[in-house]
Formats: C-alpha cells, structure tokens, sequence
C-alpha cells in the first residue's frame, strides 16, 4: 500500500490501480494508516527549500478578515457573559434589598413611636417632596417642612415658610400646623405660606375644601377654590385671587400682580437669596406686574431700573444690591 | 530569495498577537501547504479554502503553540484532517471520484479512455523495452518508484533538466505508439463484426 500510495500522490497511478487506492484511502479504518503515509510526503514537502513563491495576497486578507470577524464574534460572546453576570448580580442585590426592606418593616412596626423628619431649603432653591402618604410638596425657597416618616393616625406635618401641596385622599385628615393655627385638609391641592418673623400668613385654595383652624380662638375659616385666606393687622381675611400669582413659584416662575415694592423685593431676595436694600420710602408706594422666569437677578435689577426711574449697585464685598431712586 | 525563516521566534511573537507573525508564516507555509494539498487532492479547486482554514485555526490556538515542535505536529494534524476529511467527501461523489482518477494516472495513459487497462498496460510495458536504457532507467524510477524528476536526478547523480528531457522524451515515444495501437485496434474491431 506504500507504494500504491506514492504512486497515487506522484500522480503516476496506472488506471487499474486507482479502485484499490481509492477503497484505501476512503475508508475510515484506515485513517491512522493513510496519516502515516501522509507524514512522509508533508515532511518533504514542508522542509523543501526550493519552492516556486507562490503567493496569495488575497487569501491572506480573507484570513485577516475572518481572523478579525472571530475577535468581534469572541468580544460579543464576552459581553453576553458579562451581561448575563450584571443579570446574576441585579438578582442577588434585589434579594438583598428584600431581606433590608422586610428587616426595616418589622423593625418600624415594632416602633410605633413617630420619628420626625425635617427638610429646609435654603435661600435661592427650591425642592419637592413626597410623603409617606403619596401627597406631593413643593417647598419653596427658605423653607422648613417637619413631617413623620411614617403616618399613623393623623397626617400632621409642620411648615415655617411657603410651601405648595397636593394632598392624597385619604379617610384621615391632612393638618398643616403652622405659628398661626391649622390649615385642614382632605384631598386637595393649596399653598401655605407661614412666615412668623414676617407676620405672614396666607392659605391659597386651588381645589377642593380647606378648613383653617385658627390658632388659640374657636373662629374657623372655610375656603372655596380660589379663595385666599390672608392675616391682617385686624386678623384673618377671606378675598378671591387669581391662584396662579401664588402657586407659579412651583413651577419655576415668579409671577406678580400689582405687586406692591416692598412684598416684590422680599420675593426677590428669597427666591435669589440676595439681599437688597432700599431707602427712600417713596418707592413702598411701588409696585410691580410680570413674570420672572429664566432671568438672573441682574438682569431683573436692570428691569427694574429700566421701568422706575431708580439705579442700582451691587456690592461685591457685602453682596447687597442697592436701590436708589435718580 | 532565502530570507532568514526562525519558526521558533515567530512562534513566540504570534502567542503575542503579533499579526505580522502570522503574514510571515503564511509567506512561508502556504506555497508549500500548497503542493501538498494538491498531490493529495490532485483537484485544486477548494484548496485556498481549506488553507484559510488551516491558518485561521492556527491564530486561534497561537497561545498554546509555545515552540516550533507543537507548531510543527498542529499544524501537520489539522492539516491533514482536513484533507482527509475532503478527499473522502469526493471519493463519494463518482463525478468528482473521475476527476480524482484522471489526474492521478500516470501521463501515458491519459488520453485512453479505455477501461481495457490490462492490456494497454501489457502495451505500455512492452514499449518501456524498446526505449533506449537511460531513458527506460528514468522512466521506470519514475513510474514504478514514484520518484520525483528531483529525486531521480539525485540519485543518478544528473540534473533535473536531463532527466526531464529523458522523461519527455519517453513519454513522447509511447503516446505515439499507443495512438497507432489504438487505431489500428479499432480497425481490427470494425473488421471482425
């Protein structure tokens, strides 16, 4: 058969040899055998220095394509490892995660005892919130809101400052407890602002009832939509206003109307936490319409003193804007 | 034309990636993978792609191959698997099983389609003996050894030029013969019946 072999590989066969080397090399049992035959051939042929230069160039770069797809296909099979790893990973952190939150539940039904939360912001932000209950709150620039974690019986939370709610329904009341007595609620949205060293104090009704129990007297105040209850020197009084001019703040805006000098300064200085000082009281008898939206303090001092015939300056050392009229 | 060829160095730089290493291989292995792939197969359609795979193999496993010994009997192995594997799909297929017969007889017999090879091999071998000795020497190296031109001339001590010469010449001499026998056996043939 060794010489039947070479006989086939130096094409030199004579034809009745073919069928015998044929059966040979076709049958599988035979394989060790024909990679013998194969060993001596490769050898020579693999060590023969005189060999024509054949080349392919264009076969080499269907190896380095091919060589290059396998890479990419290999990159993508380790992504799909990793990915299925993140997988693994998110399970285990979510399991975790339960285990916390079943530990943190048992451990807050054993304490019925109500922690309180408090969150203030400071001049110039703003921020919102929500309570455990779902209800919604925008705490205005200045602001401080102290409220349980967890409800128990009553919705009470405390509010020094402005704030905007949007109240969840629910069978139990929701008290807003302010220096001035309680604003009571049941599902509804409104804005409080409570300002003791101010004074102040106004509860704007944009839907549905607010009851407000004033503080250390029996009176009560039932608003309507769109009705204002507003502290006087003589105590509390009722008027219809447009809810916009006191509920925009929320959305990012300042909007007055026929706003008198001294409250629009205020607002100023609050909600870009400056201080500015004026004095000549001509200009209480003031006051301002528009809306302050994306501008920056300069250039709302500029409209000011674009529309009243005043100037300004501003004090780098002190951080004061100074008003002053012409 | 000898450009410095150290396996064992482009082995090492082809674990590092190296795709250089790998061009320089091919520059080297694939004339030679070549004229082994096509003795074994005799059809060079589909050579090129069992090459490409051959070396896209080797850059697969380049880590493992760390000496020119382990590259040596990998790249034999695939190699020859390979082959096999392909020789075999063809042997089962008779068109191409033909093909593969053809191109594996020795030239003489090639423009013969008979299948009575008994007797045109008797014909053949009568006329080795009426060719002059040197020539005969060479030719039956040739056929009954399976000796390479260049093997022939190494061991007679004469060029490969010579024994080409001889070897056409031989060859020359037993078609010319075969083609008179040939006719004249189909002339017989239209007497008689």
């Amino acid at each position: 058969m060794k010489n039947l072999f070479k006989k086939y590989y130096r094409s030199v066969l004579v034809p009745g040899d073919f069928p015998e080397i044929a059966a040979f090399l076709n049958n599988k049992k035979n394989e060790a055998e024909v990679f013998n035959l194969m060993k001596r051939y490769w050898e020579k042929e693999i060590n023969e220095t005189n060999v024509s230069s054949k080349t392919n160039p264009a076969l080499l770069e269907r190896i380095k394509n091919t060589i290059l797809l396998d890479k990419h296909k290999r990159a993508q099979r380790k992504i799909k490892i990793y990915r299925w790893g993140l997988r693994v990973a998110a399970v285990i952190v979510l399991a975790l995660l339960l285990c916390n939150i079943f530990q943190l539940k048992r451990a807050t039904q054993n304490n019925l005892v109500e922690t309180l939360q408090t969150i203030s912001t400071p001049y110039g932000a703003k921020t919102n919130i929500t309570l455990p209950d779902g209800s919604l709150v925008w705490l205005n620039s200045g602001s401080t809101l102290t409220y349980p974690t967890k409800f128990i019986s009553n919705r009470i939370i405390t509010l020094e400052g402005e704030a905007f709610f949007d109240v969840e329904k629910n069978n139990s009341p929701f008290i807003v407890s302010t220096n001035f007595g309680d604003v009571i609620v049941k599902g509804t949205s409104f804005n409080v602002k409570t300002l003791a060293s101010d004074n102040t104090f106004e509860t704007t009704l944009e839907e549905g009832v607010v009851v407000f129990d004033v503080k250390n007297s029996q009176n009560e105040v039932v608003l309507k939509p769109g009705e204002q209850v507003v502290k006087t020197s003589k105590g509390f009084t009722i008027k219809n206003v447009d809810i916009k001019y006191f509920t925009s703040w929320k959305d990012g805006k300042l909007m007055f109307n026929k706003e008198p000098f001294p409250d629009f300064i205020k607002k100023l200085e609050r909600w870009y936490n400056v201080k500015i000082v004026y004095n000549d009281p001509k200009l209480d008898e003031l006051w301002y319409t528009g809306t302050i939206e994306m501008e920056s303090i300069s250039e709302v001092m500029e409209m000011i003193s674009k529309a009243a015939p005043v100037s300004y300056h501003f004090n780098n050392k002190t951080r004061i804007f100074t008003i002053r009229t012409k | 034309m000898f450009k410095e060829f150290n396996l064992g160095e482009i082995v090492k730089q082809l674990a590092k990636n190296d795709d250089s290493s790998l061009e320089e291989l091919f520059n080297y292995y694939y004339p030679r993978l070549y004229n082994f792939s096509k003795s074994f197969l005799k059809i060079e359609e589909g050579i090129d792609d069992i090459l490409q795979e051959v070396f896209v193999k080797i850059w697969q496993n380049r880590k493992k191959i760390n000496n020119s010994a382990t590259f040596n009997s990998y790249i034999f192995t695939i190699t020859r698997n390979l082959l096999l594997n392909e020789l075999r799909s063809r042997l089962n297929n008779q068109n191409i099983k033909e093909e593969v017969r053809k191109l594996s007889v020795a030239q003489e017999y090639l423009s013969f389609n008979l299948y009575e090879y008994q007797e045109l091999k008797e014909k053949v071998d009568k006329l080795i003996n009426e060719i002059p000795d040197r020539q005969k020497e060479i030719f039956v190296l040739s056929r009954n050894e399976g000796l390479t031109h260049k093997e022939i001339a190494e061991k007679l001590g004469i060029t490969t030029k010579t024994v080409e010469y001889h070897m056409s010449a031989a060859l020359r001499f037993i078609r010319e013969e075969l083609k008179v026998y040939g006719v004249v056996s189909l002339l017989y043939f239209y007497l008689f019946f």
